[in-house]
Order: C-alpha cells, then sequence, then structure tokens
C-alpha cells in the first residue's frame, strides 16, 4: 500500500486510492482528495453527501445504494455526479473515508 | 526470459496428489506431453515469470512452496483456455485453483475475500453486501419512476418475491447499488418478449467470489441459498443476468456440490435468441443502416468455453447481427471456445494487482483494436468492467456496452438515461417516441 503525505497528516492508501481503515479519516483527507477530483469549491451539498454516506457506513458496514443515498439527501443521482465527477463510488465515497466497494464494481 | 525451475530439496507434493484425487475419469495431471500449447496460448503466460506448463512442471515436481509464494494464482483468471488446447485435456485451471488454497482464507487478496464475505453477511447473497430491504426498495422505486415517467410503460413490472412465476432472474449488484437506471433495459426485454419472471429477497444476488476465493464452503453456500429461493418461489427456470461468473458458479456449482434442485439453469443470451427466433422480441438494425457502426463481441470464457460451448457463442452473434446488421458485425480472431480471457475473470478485478491485469489484457486489446470495431458488445459485468478498463489504460477510443442496451435500442425501448455506456454517437438514435423510432408494442 502507498503512503500519501498531505498537510502534515499520512494516509496509507490501496492501489485505487481509498484510504485503508474509515477510522483513519480526517478532513485534510476530504481536501487532498477534493483536489484530486478537480472539485473547485466544497459545498454544503458535498457534505451533505458525505455525512450521509458516513451515517450509513457507521450502521451498516457498507455504503449506501445510489438510490438509497439520492433519497436520503434528496439529490438526483445527476446532481451528484455533478458534485462528484468521478461518480459517488470513485468520488464521494473515497472523500468520506469509505473503503473500497466490493463486488464487481 | 523466463527463470529456470529450481530444485531444491523434494518435498512430498499434497497439491498434485489432491488435485489428482478429484479429476474425472480420464484426467491426469502426469500425462502432459510438455508440448507448450497451454503456455502459447495463455494471457497470463509470462507474467511473474510463470505460464501453465511451468507451472504443471513445478507441482509435478513437488514444489508446492514456491508455488504458495507466488501471485501468479491471482493472475490466472481461470478461463481454461489451456484445458480446451490441452491435447491431453489437463485441467490446469484446477489446478491453480487448489493452488489458491495453499494461501490461508484470510490471507488471500482482500478485495475477492471482502467481496466472498460480503455475500455472506445477509441473504441477499450480494457481493456488494446490499441488504433485501434495500435492493427491494430500489428495485420497486425505480420501476415506479418509469410508470410514471416513461410514456407506454405504464403497466412496466419487476416482481419481487412472486410465487410461482416461471423464471426467477438473479440480479448482479452492480446494477440496483451504483446504477439503477441499468436495470430498466432487461425488465422492458422481458416485458416486451412476455416472460412471467421475479427478482427474490433471498438469494437475488448473482456474484459468488468466494468461488474465485477458492472457497468452496461458501460457494456451495450461496449458490444453494439462489437455487432454494428459487425453488421456494416455484420457478421453473433459474435465469441468469449477463453475468458470466453467476452464471458459472451456479451452473458449475450445482454440479459440483450435487445441490438437489429440478430448475433449469440458463443463461441470458440464450433467452434472447429464443425469443427473437420465436418472433417474442422483434429487434431490428434499421437504425444502423445509415450509420454503419462497426460491432464485435466478447465471448465471456464463464458462458462459452467453460460451460455453454459454442452454441451460446453462435447465439450471441445472432442476436447482435440483429441488432447491429450482419454487415456491421465484426468477429475477433481467434473467438467462441477459442478466445482469449479480457483478463476481468477469476476475480482479478478485485485482486489488487492493476497492473499484472492491464498485461494480461493487452492480448485482448490488441484482438479488440484489430478488428477496428467501435463498439464491445460484453454480456458478462467482469468483461464489461475489464474491456472498458483497458479501453481507458490503453486509450483504445472504442465503447463497451451491455447486450440488453443495445437490444433495447433495436426494440425502440431504450430510455433517455438508460444510455450511460453509449457513445455521443448514439446517445439520441431511436428514442422512445421520437420520429422514426419504433413502436416497440406494436404487433408484427
Amino acid at each position: 500500500m502507498a503512503t500519501i503525505e498531505f498537510e502534515g497528516k499520512s494516509f496509507t492508501v490501496d492501489e485505487d486510492g481509498f484510504i485503508d481503515s474509515f477510522e483513519n479519516w480526517s478532513e485534510e483527507w476530504v481536501t487532498y482528495v477534493k483536489g484530486v477530483e478537480g472539485i473547485d469549491e466544497l459545498t454544503e451539498e458535498h457534505w451533505k453527501v458525505i455525512n450521509v454516506l458516513q451515517d450509513y457506513y457507521k450502521k451498516n458496514g457498507i455504503a449506501p445504494m445510489v438510490r438509497v443515498l439520492s433519497k436520503v439527501t434528496g439529490f438526483k443521482l445527476k446532481h451528484i455526479y455533478e458534485l462528484f465527477p468521478s461518480g459517488p463510488g470513485k468520488g464521494a465515497c473515497k472523500m468520506a473515508g469509505l473503503p473500497k466497494p466490493t463486488g464487481c464494481v | 526470459m523466463e527463470s529456470p525451475i529450481v530444485i531444491g530439496k523434494r518435498s512430498k507434493s499434497a497439491l498434485i496428489n489432491k488435485v489428482m484425487e478429484i479429476l474425472p475419469d480420464g484426467g491426469n495431471l502426469n500425462l502432459c506431453l510438455t508440448c507448450g500449447a497451454c503456455a502459447s496460448g495463455c494471457p497470463a503466460a509470462g507474467l511473474e515469470g510463470m505460464d501453465p506448463r511451468k507451472f504443471l512442471r513445478m507441482a509435478a515436481l513437488g514444489l508446492d512452496e514456491e508455488i504458495a509464494k507466488t501471485n501468479w494464482v491471482w493472475f490466472c483468471s481461470q478461463c481454461q483456455r489451456c484445458t480446451y488446447v490441452c491435447p491431453m485435456s489437463i485441467d490446469i485451471a484446477g489446478l491453480v485453483f487448489s493452488a489458491r488454497q495453499l494461501t490461508p482464507r484470510e490471507e488471500r487478496p482482500k478485495g475477492i475475500l471482502g467481496s466472498c464475505d460480503m455475500a455472506l453477511r445477509n441473504e441477499s447473497c450480494s457481493a456488494m453486501g446490499a441488504s433485501p430491504e434495500d435492493f427491494q426498495f430500489v428495485v420497486e422505486d425505480v420501476v415506479e419512476e418509469v410508470r410514471e415517467t416513461q410514456p407506454g410503460w405504464e403497466e412496466l413490472q419487476a416482481p419481487v418475491n412472486k410465487q410461482g412465476a416461471k423464471y426467477f432472474v438473479s440480479q448482479n449488484s452492480r446494477e440496483p447499488v451504483t446504477e439503477p437506471d441499468e436495470m430498466i433495459p432487461l425488465w422492458k426485454i422481458l416485458h416486451l418478449a412476455g416472460v412471467d419472471w421475479t427478482y427474490a429477497t433471498t438469494g437475488w444476488g448473482g456474484e459468488n467470489y468466494c468461488m474465485f476465493l477458492a472457497d468452496d464452503e461458501n460457494w456451495k453456500k450461496i449458490a444453494k441459498t439462489s437455487l432454494d429461493s428459487a425453488r421456494d418461489l416455484g420457478a421453473k427456470v433459474y435465469l441468469n443476468t449477463e453475468c458470466g461468473h453467476s452464471t458459472f458458479s451456479i451452473w458449475k456449482g450445482q454440479q459440483k456440490f450435487n445441490i438437489e434442485t429440478d430448475l433449469e439453469i440458463a443463461p441470458m443470451v440464450m433467452r434472447y435468441a429464443k425469443w427473437i427466433r420465436e418472433g417474442r422480441l422483434n429487434p431490428s438494425s434499421d437504425w444502423n443502416k445509415d450509420l454503419q457502426i462497426k460491432f464485435t463481441v466478447q465471448d465471456p470464457c464463464q458462458q462459452v468455453r467453460k460451460s455453454f460451448k459454442d452454441p451460446l457463442a453462435d447465439d450471441l452473434r445472432f442476436v447482435v447481427k440483429k441488432i447491429v446488421g450482419e454487415e456491421n458485425f465484426v468477429d475477433m480472431t481467434p473467438n467462441k471456445c477459442n478466445n482469449f480471457c479480457c483478463g476481468g475473470g477469476g476475480g482479478f478485478l478485485q485482486s489488487g494487482f492493476p497492473e499484472a491485469r492491464y498485461e494480461y489484457g493487452r492480448l485482448k486489446f490488441n484482438q479488440i483494436k484489430a478488428t477496428k470495431a467501435d463498439y464491445v458488445v460484453t454480456p458478462c459485468h467482469n468483461c464489461h468492467a475489464q474491456i472498458h478498463d483497458l479501453n481507458e489504460h490503453y486509450e483504445g477510443g472504442y465503447q463497451t456496452v451491455h447486450l440488453w442496451t443495445m437490444l433495447a435500442l433495436s426494440l425502440g425501448a431504450l430510455g433517455e438515461n438508460e444510455r450511460e455506456y453509449l457513445g455521443d454517437d448514439l446517445k439520441e438514435v431511436w428514442l422512445p417516441g421520437e420520429p422514426g423510432t419504433p413502436d416497440p408494442f406494436a404487433k408484427k
């Protein structure tokens, strides 16, 4: 696994750039992924998605299905892609510190 | 240049003896003529200095410890092309499967292990861990939206736990979890063909990463849960979605583990062909008369070489030619049962070795480019993911599409939000309700 140093923090990431453990998530990680993803400015809408993902993950141990994410946030999938150009999995989940999804991703 | 095999203190080979015990009649790993046919057509040959012939020699020489150390057992996609071309029909993929078991379960690749364990966490058998309740919510939410927003589809059905339906349809988790609109084309196809079908909340997930993990106990558990669920609903046919490994894991798992069932286990592609031949589906290639967009197909190893053989490959071509026009279809060489694996199988996509996977896929990429096709049709999720990924990695300039997308388009039934994998050249072709688009409900 590779290590990323950013703003005084050290993150261990897998081959797809997801951090090794949700426990190691911090706001510096969000800033780092924001740069990698090419997002200009983080808005309240970005944080709403991140918070919903983290709450669901803490309760269920997985990321929510995107339709569930849409329902809880009130954002259509298309808008989630506007917020996170890499999509809810590779963009939003990565930023929220969730692990890489399992299965046929 | 590949490194020579070093024979140190010989250990008693547990591996080869174990495999010899389970080989069917006539199969014998000692029959190897060392001709090299296996290695010459293996896309994994050369990775980590290994190839199938060398691997078999090492096993025959009792070098189990050396075998246990190599990552190559995770680079082999279990595609069985080596066995297909072997003059002695030696089951090298079976040997590799057993070699994966030399690594303690918890130390096998994290992505494959995690995908297997996710499928065991609830009765969905979903490798992405989706719950039965969430699956049912998503299916019902999506079908309701289609009924409300797509004229003509007010009666579209996507039943869950429908008792007595003829067909039990499995659903790879990728669509309901990450791209729910991608389920809609299949629902429309089943509707137009007049198919009595159902999903289930138990065993709906089509994936079986426990098979890739070489975890027999849990491969069986998932296959049995899904088959029993279909039986309990009174289904007659277990219909696998366009997913190669789930098709194989159910088809082979039922035989390997003697799972009692009266169900017919069928792959989706052959049903598409049957319904077209029976006139229940009437695709048209007229949309491509002037466009002349070229298509090729990937024969999924799991559905063709490993299970339903050339009859499925022939049906795949029959369906695709109906959809795109015979003159717009270009075959890869070699093809059908002799096709090369793309590198998406065997758990490779989740094993954590992307560079090896890209190198493995170079052969497939070159094969695709040689066809000069604009689109690759892949009736398998792992093929789709890998060939899509190869395009991005090697900048191929082609599109990778599911068969359901193209079939629904050719029926005049593909909605605006169901075109994620189409290029700009097809984003607006035959949109439902637009002038020139055929009425999918018209009687032929």
